[in-house]
């Protein structure tokens, strides 16, 4: 599934995917994640893609190690962020049952009305 | 919409551990799963009679039936794990003198010239401290006096103690006191006092002497360690050995000889150690006492693994550190550890007294206000009302940027619950109290820490897990054979 269009300059790794694949806030959550190795460009292009330009900090970086790292944290950072979709709600309700508890009873109806 | 699949999803963080994924629910329970299993999870094609599933059901990570008792049972636990948050500020530091006998090279109180008593509490400000301290609403008062060197000013140190005490005869708290002591001064009289008014004694040693005198030095200069041995062996005849205890600074002039601080702390009877890196304030940066966060990993890892094989060949000595992080992963319970909670324990669970009156969210943030920032002042306990400094913006602020659940990275990290943040040291070293996560010694350090003690417990080796639950319920390890048994 890795999208072809990477490039390799001196020292830089570009990398371009499809935005449908990934969210934004996935893309941005990984970029942010790698600011440990190296600088962080985000573009998006014409044609929905979008183009992520990471410059290692270290001269001595192996840039293919740091292409695979990307990608391996990219798809879970998806896998996160449509987890925390899913888990909002179930997790609002673990927070207020804690600090605000109601009976048993109620706390079913509360689930009955969220759809969980 | 979950509901048309075959089980439903509960929330959880995961985190890739080496083949397997490591994945941790809300309240801190925690599975490993194959990448197979993990991907199968997601795409709902458990079998849900397969092991792995009811493995994850009896995590609260999935369910095939009614949400409500898992929802109301993680309520529960999480409820547990926040409990720290019921009684608000239970540790009070009183620096009762900013002057000190010692001039260490890594000293962050950046102590005063012994002679200089206008850096002296006086009375009235003790006074006000302590009626401030009591207006807290937790059940524990712990009093801890530090310095400069506390001793300097111990006619202040004996009447906190007595007003304290005669205080509490209304409050009725539970009221600890500890004395954090280089013990150059203390005599016979003073142990006395101590002994009669149940206060601890918390004192630094570094190391074996050419280690302790490389740092710790007196104002002329000379090494401490002759005197101090001698005086932790007096103060532990007259209080007891449980009554003593000691703290060391990492330094580079120690980080790799650890295994040599341990053996001093076993010779001087102590049966634990912290193993504490050195913060990055005051004279410790001048002194170019530092290294780097891998240098110090890499040997504590190896003073860890020299510490359990004391353990197993029948030596008692635990490790602080890792029994925080461990009763954190390990159990459902709270650590009560200011430095590793979420929201921090800034003005909530530690409040620093200065000896002018100044009330600051932790002793870093007097250091901060000592070269000239402010940022982290509470109020002044002369002028301010107790709802002013601790429910006023420097505390509110502190907190709202110290949850975890909604700091960047931390938000999705596996190791949340175990972990913390510290807002004061963010604000220091990169300008931001929320701080960025990347770069953060803070968080590269606590992430290596907790990663490499999930490794041993995922070892499952039943000899170290006996040694890690020893030092958790503080039994011997024979008492933990014995309950396994049983
Ligand atoms: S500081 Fe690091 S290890 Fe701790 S929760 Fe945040 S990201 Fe995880």
């Amino acid at each position: 599934m890795k999208e072809k269009n990477k490039l390799k300059e001196e020292k830089k790794l570009i990398i371009k995917f499809d935005a449908s694949l990934y969210d934004k806030v996935a893309v941005l959550k990984t970029c942010y994640i790698f600011q440990d190795r190296c600088h962080t460009k985000t573009e998006t292009e014409k044609n929905s893609s979008i183009k992520v330009i990471l410059t290692p900090k270290k001269e001595s970086a192996d840039l293919q190690q740091i292409e695979n790292q990307f990608w391996d944290e990219l798809i879970d950072q998806q896998v996160r962020y449509e987890n925390d979709n899913l888990f909002s709600d179930i997790r609002r309700l673990i927070v207020e049952q804690a600090f605000r508890p109601v009976s048993f009873a109620d706390l079913k109806n509360k689930i009955k009305k969220h759809a969980i | 919409m979950q509901s048309e699949k075959p089980y439903l999803l509960f929330p959880y963080r995961f985190m890739r551990f080496n083949e397997d994924v490591l994945l941790v629910n809300e309240a801190g329970e925690f599975i490993f799963l194959s990448e197979d299993d993990f991907a199968r999870l997601l795409s709902y094609q458990l079998e849900t009679n397969s092991e792995t599933f009811l493995n994850l059901k009896s995590k609260h990570i999935v369910t095939n039936s009614d949400p409500t008792l898992p929802i109301y049972l993680l309520a529960t636990k999480y409820r547990t794990k926040k409990s720290f948050l019921n009684d608000f500020t239970a540790l009070h530091i009183f620096i009762v003198t900013l002057r000190c006998n010692q001039k260490c090279r890594y000293c962050q109180a950046s102590s005063e010239d012994e002679t200089k008593t206008e850096f002296d509490m006086d009375l009235y400000t003790a006074k006000k401290c302590v009626d401030m301290v009591f207006k807290s609403p937790s059940p524990t008062i712990k009093i801890e006096f530090q310095g400069g060197e506390p001793l300097l000013n111990f006619e202040i140190v004996k009447y906190i103690v007595q007003y304290s005490e005669k205080l509490n005869k209304i409050h009725h708290k539970r009221l600890e006191f500890v004395i954090c002591t280089n013990l150059l001064a203390i005599d016979e009289q003073i142990l006395r006092y101590l002994e009669g008014h149940n206060i601890w004694i918390s004192t630094s040693l570094d190391g074996p002497k050419d280690i302790h005198d490389a740092n710790r030095i007196t104002r002329k200069g000379s090494g401490t360690y002759d005197i101090i041995s001698k005086n932790i062996k007096l103060a532990k005849e007259k209080l007891g050995n449980h009554r003593v205890d000691a703290l060391m600074v990492t330094t580079k002039n120690n980080v790799s000889q650890l295994n040599k601080v341990i053996d001093e702390y076993l010779k001087q009877g102590f049966c634990s150690i912290f193993i504490r890196t050195l913060h990055p304030f005051g004279r410790a940066t001048k002194e170019k006492l530092g290294y780097d966060v891998e240098t110090f990993f890499e040997n504590y890892k190896k003073a860890l693994t020299y510490i359990i094989q004391l353990n197993l060949d029948g030596v008692t000595i635990s490790e602080q550190y890792a029994t925080i992080i461990l009763t954190k992963i390990l159990t459902p319970f709270p650590v009560g550890f200011v430095d590793l909670q979420s929201p921090a324990g800034t003005g909530i669970g530690c409040a620093v007294y200065g000896f002018n009156g100044d009330v600051f969210v932790s002793d870093e943030a007097r250091m901060l206000a000592k070269m000239g920032d402010h940022r982290f002042l509470m109020g002044n306990v002369r002028r301010n009302s107790y709802e002013e400094i601790f429910k006023g913006t420097v505390t509110q602020e502190a907190i709202e940027n110290s949850c975890v659940e909604s700091l960047p990275q931390c938000s999705e990290c596996a190791f949340q619950v175990y972990c913390g943040a510290d807002p004061v040291r963010n604000y220091y070293g990169q300008n931001d109290l929320i701080g960025h996560r990347p770069t953060s010694e803070f968080h590269q350090l606590n992430f290596l820490v907790i990663r490499h003690l999930m490794e041993l417990i995922k070892e499952n080796n039943q000899d170290i897990m006996n040694v890690f639950w020893s030092w958790i319920t503080n039994r011997s390890i024979d008492e933990i054979k014995g309950l396994n048994r049983g």
